[in-house]
């Protein structure tokens, strides 16, 4: 699978519950180059562990990076309600305009506000929770984790829904 | 949109921010200005990465600098209790723009300022004489159910009731607190986050007498009439000290304490510290109380001893970082509802991504909405 991370949260979570070299092995794993810089320590067991994600993924060649751009990023802030073009991170935009441009891309996040950001880009379709993920991927955690809330599909779901009428109801479908 | 287009909303970005190509190119990480001069003639591409870096150096939104303002925006009036004297521009560029991230957070849950308790309205007789500055706090106070114990709840009064903006930001020399009453954002004030808290306190007070006398003097007028300027400050001083010592309180409080009509240095401090304001305050606030004569609290003020046991019982009393945590439960309630990404949530309140989720337990706020329940109506 053409693995898009989406935000900084999906890599750190990934890094802090144990499950992103596996990932790696087994997916293309995608970022873009502004949350690149952005993952810079996770925690794991209560420990803060720094990381140096362009050196150990993005130069080694185990991850991707890839950029959008101001023309890609302007697209996208117009596809969105007013209020949501400012709700997100200027990180999370240049992701999000780099998924509208490669299809191919499946699209994994739990961030509530990018989820619901999803159906104004039209590519809710490509987007899979963690939780789905992991299910997929064959991975299993940790007895000593326990599966935060926010990745799971329940949650994803919801959010998903939530924009979909936001979209419904903004009007964008005309 | 053109790269021309692009090129404009950055050096206008550039300009309102205060700051000169030299300067806005070393904060960006050019190695020469050149380079910025380029992008700004629209000769050089910018890259994806620069423009949240644009974003941030300027003070301004990603949708600002690809969209543009839709609406022309007001201009911002700020009174400074004691104005920059270098930066002016940039310091006020970056307030405003952290008001204005502020007053996103109100429109995403759709709190408009009409919902906002209204104040009452003051004329500049109510104002005229020392006593009725001091009937004017009083008032105030009742209003807002203050109490005996002012300081104590001030802060949270002026930002849940009043919904008042409070900003603590690092001034350093850039001046200790300024306020604005702006037809968008409402009623906001910025104190220097440096500040000790009995300062931060008599400086809120001061400032909410701005900010209720906001239409009662011009501001405008106010920073071209010095004199005038000096006069509005000591009624400020002046309210902001009956409002924090309530008269019949503070007697009180200062004849438990006392024997034989007498009180100790340390009695005085533990007293100041009571009513959360600086030891100085006190002993101005108990000479216009006519209990102490003007010459004896200049003196006292001055007192080595005084206020070397000021300094070692504030010291063991410790100081919090201030916050405005109304902004932090505005951000925290968006980050529940979706409304903002963790991503903005981490910007907005300058902490790392990786520190989100412990940032929130440490202040006891979950980022889960839970099920709702519900009520009855009266």
């Amino acid at each position: 699978m053409k693995l898009w991370l989406l935000d900084a949260d999906v890599i750190i979570k990934l890094l802090e519950i144990n499950v992103f070299n596996s990932l790696a092995d087994m997916h293309e794993l995608h970022v873009a180059s502004a949350v690149v810089d952005e993952v810079k320590y996770f925690r794991r067991d209560g420990v803060k562990h720094p990381v140096n994600f362009r050196d150990q993924y993005i130069n080694s060649g185990r991850v991707v990076e890839a950029t959008a751009t101001t023309g890609e990023m302007q697209d996208v802030l117009r596809r969105l309600p007013s209020l949501r073009q400012q709700s997100i991170h200027s990180g999370e935009i240049e992701s999000l305009a780099v998924l509208v441009r490669h299809e191919e891309l499946t699209l994994c996040t739990f961030d509530a506000a990018a989820i619901r950001a999803l159906p104004f880009l039209d590519v809710a379709e490509r987007a899979i929770s963690a939780e789905r993920l992991l299910q997929t991927s064959g991975l299993t955690l940790s007895p000593c984790y326990k599966l935060d809330q926010r990745l799971s599909e329940n949650y994803f779901s919801s959010n998903l829904n939530q924009g979909i009428q936001e979209f419904i109801f903004s009007g964008s479908l005309n | 949109m053109s790269r021309m287009e692009l090129a404009e909303r950055l050096r206008e970005a550039r300009e309102a921010a205060g700051l000169s190509i030299r300067d806005a190119a070393a904060r960006l990480g050019f190695t020469n200005y050149q380079t910025l001069s380029s992008i700004e003639k629209g000769e050089r591409e910018v890259k994806a990465s620069e423009l949240a870096l644009f974003g941030k150096t300027y003070f301004c939104s990603l949708n600002k600098l690809l969209i543009g303002d839709e609406t022309q925006p007001s201009a911002v009036h700020f009174l400074w209790r004691q104005a920059p004297t270098e930066r002016k521009t940039e310091v006020e560029a970056f307030i405003k723009h952290r008001f204005e991230e502020y007053h996103l957070l109100e429109k995403l849950l759709g709190l408009t300022q009409d919902e906002a308790s209204v104040i009452i309205s003051v004329s500049p007789a109510d104002v005229r004489t020392k006593f009725k500055v001091d009937a004017l706090a009083t008032k105030v106070s009742n209003l807002l159910n203050l109490g005996s114990r002012p300081a104590m709840s001030l802060q949270k009064v002026m930002e849940q009731m009043l919904r008042t903006k409070l900003l603590f930001v690092e001034l350093s020399d850039f001046g200790s607190a300024a306020s604005t009453v702006h037809p968008e954002f409402g009623a906001a004030i910025v104190i220097n986050s440096e500040e000790a808290p009995w300062r931060i306190n008599f400086t809120l007070a001061h400032e909410l007498f701005h900010i209720i006398t906001w239409s009662t003097f011009n501001p405008s007028e106010l920073e071209q009439d010095e004199a005038l300027f000096r006069e509005i400050e000591r009624k400020a001083d002046r309210f902001a000290s009956s409002l924090l010592l309530p008269e019949t309180a503070v007697r009180e409080e200062l004849i438990a304490r006392s024997t034989g009509q007498k009180l100790s240095f340390s009695d005085i401090v533990d007293v100041a510290r009571e009513f959360g304001v600086s030891t100085q305050a006190l002993l101005y606030r108990m000479a216009n109380m006519q209990l102490i004569e003007w010459l004896k609290a200049d003196e006292l003020a001055k007192n080595d001893e005084l206020m070397m046991i000021d300094r070692r019982v504030r010291r063991e009393a410790g100081c919090e970082v201030p916050s405005s945590q109304r902004f932090i439960q505005l951000a925290v309630k968006c980050l529940r509802k979706g409304l903002i990404s963790r991503g903005k949530f981490s910007e907005l309140l300058a902490i790392d991504r990786a520190d989100i989720d412990e940032v929130l337990e440490f202040w006891g706020l979950s980022e889960v909405e839970g099920e709702s329940i519900e009520i009855m109506a009266s």
